[in-house]
């Protein structure tokens, strides 16, 4: 546990789901449907495999051309994101890493995905979700920590060091699973120029705790397997 | 229209297609009353768009791309009800310039019916004629969606 | 929407193609056995390929390619002695399983057939049939695994008498109720869709929550990568797989088996040769004549106007998206959620052959192949607050009765 700075670990209230998304509005419009559906304040989730579009100059709550254009569309090959709608009717905030190619190899070039990215089908998408609380954090919101214990725990610089009634002890290192949710990439873009360990087993070189973290205890229940496998996918 | 085709209509109106080529700005249609039948809908392909016309329940005429754009299912075999076209694959509603309205098998809350509108041609009768405004038409991608 | 490239790379069958290649991992159901009353051998056209079926010398089924006139129609049964066998090219072998003929069209080991109801049960208990529709494999495979179709499509706006259900799909009355399934389907048309990835597929769980504080539960099943098992009745289940002809028609295969009485066959056989034309097993309905189409019917009594019979209003769906459904265009919802999960395993698959991995497919591993069992394909009635294990327990319960070996331990 050495690694950690201690305090700042705490668990929080976190539900795995899987899920199907609408496509057609922009990304951010129809993860907030997502989290407004299942009552969640954030989630960090993963899409794999999904055909994508962005239309230029087309209004996000508009008709969407009823031929897919190689021009504009393309593939995600993997996604994963934190996830979180600031306030009730807005739009969401995404940020986190991607794999993808566009149709059109000129574009392909481009090494983030527009803010007006949008999902040319319902995708099938695998996350933890966390409900709204009063614990800050960058990437996830105010979400909600839990006096008993819980498989998932966030360290941030935020948390408030002194809560006394936040059970730490059941984190081991060795046995938790670590995303960086680092909030320098915590833009209406996704950046895949600067991959992180992100879906990786923590490796003990992350700083002193200005880093916002997620841990995962690996022992937790089979439901999670599939979603902790798929954001290791990235290759 | 000749006369004799429009017998062909009223004898079996889902059957015959009525085939226009005509890129003026507005393209004369039919003689409405070929609509006045108890299911005034119609196919058509105009300059090679494949289209159904049809008569809601308001005496309004939907000129709206033919096939479903939930998995193309053939619209003209559509339910005409509830003022607009309901596709009979999973009941999808359309108004009269083709926007969804309704998806009664998706899940409830769902707005993924507002992204949705079929290509559309704007329609009007004078002195007996339905016209179409062929300028005026919305949504077609101009390559592909001709008639085979 | 999907691109027009990935369109092609799930649909065409042909040799070579990557869905061609998958499919011929796979046993395809390639004739009726009724159909080999006549003598050998039997022109088969499958995936693409013109084929001839007979008996080797060792009194084995094998097919091979024959010789083939430009001017033949792609649906074409000739007398067996215009079928001229061609020498040089490779023979596959064939089986025979409770009526049908299946075929692997490929030089590598075929994989076992898993213990399926429809393969162990016994052969009064299963009976066989086919038909055609005249368009791409993959949209007909769709329609099967998409629960809310029903509600809407084969909506018969008031309920028929259920005495007269037998062999007839959505006709029965649902389990321990007198209430008719064709009724839980028009009233409650917005199911709950839970689909589940399993070792033979997909398992596919619609729930119809009803206004009484019970839940109609129906299992379907998709089996990859061209089937589905799904109920037809109580006592009845449906296999049927969706075969390619070629890139734009396809036959349906489908093997009804029962788990109560014996199968009356010929019933059952004497309601399907009434829609269909031998010996192309094409539809009387079909079409050239729009499907029986009739704007009163639609109005009054089903919400296709095309008559009682599922197949046709199934047939329509699929024939009217176009050889090969332009999906380029297509606009999936969430409760296209099955299909959707479908066609991630197929690109997994499709991949993983491109890799040259065949371990990864679906149903490829001989040592566990065999304990793949059921599927369990059946609808219930359960407490809306307790459903979950309800279908299980009635699936458990029609294995216990049976007269064959249906047993899932």
């Amino acid at each position: 546990m050495g690694c950690f700075n201690l305090v700042n670990i705490i668990p929080i209230e976190a539900k795995p789901f899987e899920d199907f998304v609408d496509g057609y509005f922009p990304l951010a419009v129809t993860l907030a449907h997502l989290l407004e559906r299942r009552r969640f304040e954030s989630a960090l989730m993963v899409i794999r495999v999904a055909p994508i579009m962005d239309i230029p100059n087309l209004e996000s709550m508009a008709p969407v051309p009823l031929h897919i254009n190689p021009r504009y569309s393309g593939q995600i090959d993997w996604l994963v994101a934190a996830v979180h709608r600031p306030q009730p009717r807005l739009s969401a905030v995404i940020s986190g890493w991607a794999q993808w190619h566009w149709n059109d190899i000129l574009r392909g070039k481009v090494s983030r995905l527009p803010y007006s990215l949008r999902l040319a089908e319902p995708a099938y998408v695998r996350g933890v979700g966390f409900y709204p609380g009063n614990l800050h954090t960058c990437s996830l919101g105010y979400v909600r920590p839990v006096n008993t214990s819980s498989s998932v725990a966030v360290s941030t610089p935020n948390a408030n060091p002194s809560d006394s009634s936040v059970n730490i002890e059941q984190f081991d290192t060795a046995e938790c699973l670590c995303w960086n949710l680092n909030q320098k990439h915590f833009l209406e873009w996704f950046d895949r120029t600067t991959v992180q360990p992100w879906g990786c087993p923590y490796t003990p070189n992350v700083n002193n705790g200005s880093t916002e973290l997620l841990l995962i205890e690996q022992r937790c229940a089979d439901t999670w397997d599939a979603f902790i496998s798929d954001t290791k996918a990235f290759t | 229209m000749s006369g004799e085709k429009s017998v062909t209509l009223q004898k079996s109106p889902t059957l015959s297609e009525i085939i226009i080529n005509n890129e003026l700005p507005w393209v004369q249609l039919i003689e409405s009353q070929l609509l006045d039948i108890p299911r005034p809908v119609m196919p058509l392909v105009l300059n090679g768009k494949r289209l159904v016309l049809f008569r809601n329940d308001g005496g309004m005429l939907g000129l709206i791309g033919r096939n479903c754009p939930h998995r193309g299912a053939d619209l003209c075999y559509g339910r005409l009800e509830d003022n607009g076209l309901r596709c009979p694959f999973h009941g999808w509603h359309f108004n009269y310039i083709g926007q969804c309205l309704e998806q009664p098998a998706e899940p409830k809350g769902s707005q993924m019916y507002k992204a949705i509108k079929i290509p559309t041609i704007p329609v009007a009768e004078r002195a007996g004629i339905v016209w179409a405004h062929w300028k005026e038409r919305y949504g077609f991608d101009e390559a592909v969606n001709t008639a085979t | 929407m999907i691109s027009q490239e990935l369109n092609d790379k799930i649909t065409r069958v042909g040799s070579g193609t990557p869905a061609g290649n998958l499919l011929r991992h796979y046993w395809q159901p390639a004739a009726l056995v009724e159909e080999l009353h006549a003598s050998l051998p039997v022109a088969v056209n499958l995936l693409g390929e013109r084929l001839a079926l007979f008996r080797n010398d060792l009194g084995h089924w094998v097919l091979t390619a024959r010789k083939t006139r430009s001017d033949e129609p792609i649906v074409y049964y000739p007398n067996a002695d215009q079928i001229q066998i061609l020498d040089d090219r490779p023979i596959y072998p064939a089986v025979e399983k409770n009526g049908v003929i299946f075929a692997y069209l490929n030089d590598s080991d075929p994989p076992d057939f898993p213990n399926f109801d429809c393969f162990r049960a016994d052969e009064s208990h299963v009976f066989a049939f086919k038909g055609l529709w005249e368009c791409n494999w993959l949209q007909a495979l769709e329609i099967g695994i998409d629960p809310a179709h029903a509600s809407f499509l084969h909506r018969f706006l008031s309920d028929e008498n259920a005495e007269d259900h037998y062999g007839k799909q959505f006709r029965d009355k649902v389990i321990q109720t007198n209430i008719p399934i064709t009724h839980v389907l028009r009233e409650y048309h917005c199911p709950e869709i839970d689909v589940e990835e399993t070792n033979y597929g997909l398992k596919i769980t619609a729930l119809r929550h009803m206004n009484n504080g019970t839940t109609h539960v129906r299992i379907t099943n998709q089996i990859f990568p061209e089937a589905i098992c799904i109920p037809l009745s109580q006592e009845m289940t449906i296999t049927q797989w969706h075969v390619p002809i070629d890139d734009e028609n396809c036959y349906w295969y489908a093997m009804f088996t029962s788990f109560g009485e014996p199968i009356n066959k010929q019933l059952m056989h004497a309601q399907r040769l009434k829609e269909h034309e031998l010996p192309t097993y094409a539809p009387k309905k079909n079409r050239l004549n729009n499907y029986g189409y009739d704007p009163l019917e639609q109005k009054t009594q089903t919400y296709t106007g095309m008559g009682m019979d599922i197949n046709v209003h199934d047939q329509w769906a699929v024939e009217g998206m176009g050889a090969i459904q332009d999906r380029t265009r297509e606009h999936l919802g969430r409760s296209d959620k099955a299909i959707i999960r479908y066609r991630r395993i197929l690109r997994k698959a499709i991949k993983a052959l491109e890799m040259g991995d065949r371990t990864a497919l679906p149903m490829h591993n001989n040592d566990q192949i065999k304990s793949i069992v059921g599927p369990l394909s059946n609808d219930t009635i359960a407490l809306t607050d307790d459903w979950s294990g309800v279908s299980h327990r009635a699936d458990l319960k029609r294995r216990a009765a049976c007269s064959w070996d249906a047993s899932i331990l």
